[in-house]
């Protein structure tokens, strides 16, 4: 896998014992693809909505700031 | 192009995508994090990757910008996560699940009891040094690819594989089980 020489003895045999992992990766299980598509399309159905929402409610926020924050300076 | 098609909102494109990923995202995840929170962390990276979708650029590899989202997922998971006892200490070495016992031949046992020593003593390294351990040594990525994912300049990816290979021999050096790693 390494594909240069790197370091002395106990470099290599430090390569030797990772392939101990490499030869068994962990795996997903076949949930993970369905599971990661259903909330990508939930959370799409419901984004947009929440974001006009979202600057709804921070444009309410900022305009009464400005109204009372405008009150004090007089 | 599914990356194209994916950011035009088609899911079925995503879909594919993912399922193209999905094993390398998950042995990284896995790797860095541990087997515990692999799941969570594949998913939320591959939910981020699917809202950032525009963000790519095509510059490198999908791979490298989709494994950048989760090193970066990962770190941040292991920075939330309480102070654990760092590798070579015997709470980690207790910690290890007993081999199952059964027909399994004597030899397999021990390369599997090895394994999960090996997997639990990688899980001492400092998170960064983890990551491009993984990324380099067990999963065999080109260096510049590495620097992608991790954001790094390439002699920096260098510097911190090499400190990272030094600190899981010392690690490895300090524990009661024999790794057989001569000192030079």
């Amino acid at each position: 896998m390494n594909d240069e020489p790197e370091g002395g003895l106990a470099e290599r045999r430090l390569d030797e014992h990772l392939e101990l992992l490499r030869a068994a990766p962990p795996s997903p299980g076949t949930a993970l693809v369905p599971r990661v598509v259903r909330k990508a399309r939930w959370q799409s159905y419901v984004r947009a909505p929440l974001r006009v929402a979202g600057m709804i409610g921070f444009a309410f926020v900022h305009g009464l700031a400005a109204l009372f924050g405008g009150g004090k300076s007089r | 192009m599914l990356v194209k098609r994916a950011r035009n909102g088609d899911m079925r494109a995503f879909e594919e995508l993912v399922d193209r990923h999905r094993a390398v995202v998950f042995r990284v995840a896995a790797r860095v994090v541990g087997p515990h929170d692999a799941d969570d962390v594949s998913q939320d990276a591959l939910l981020r990757a699917y809202h950032r979708l525009h963000s790519f650029r095509g510059e490198g590899s999908f791979r490298a910008w989709l494994l950048r989202i989760v090193h970066n997922t990962a770190l941040n998971q292991l920075a939330r996560r309480l102070p654990e006892p760092v590798g070579g200490s015997d709470d980690i070495e207790r910690s290890a699940p007993p081999p199952e016992p059964g027909r399994e031949p004597a030899s397999r046992l021990e390369r599997r009891e090895r394994a999960e020593r090996l997997e639990l003593k990688l899980g001492g390294l400092r998170p960064e040094h983890r990551a491009v351990l993984v990324l380099r040594d067990l999963e065999g990525m080109a260096y510049d690819e590495i620097a992608l994912i991790t954001a790094s300049p390439l002699g920096s990816v260098k510097g911190r594989l090499h400190r990272a290979r030094r600190e899981l021999i010392e690690i490895l050096r300090n524990n009661t089980y024999d790794w057989e790693l001569p000192h030079e």
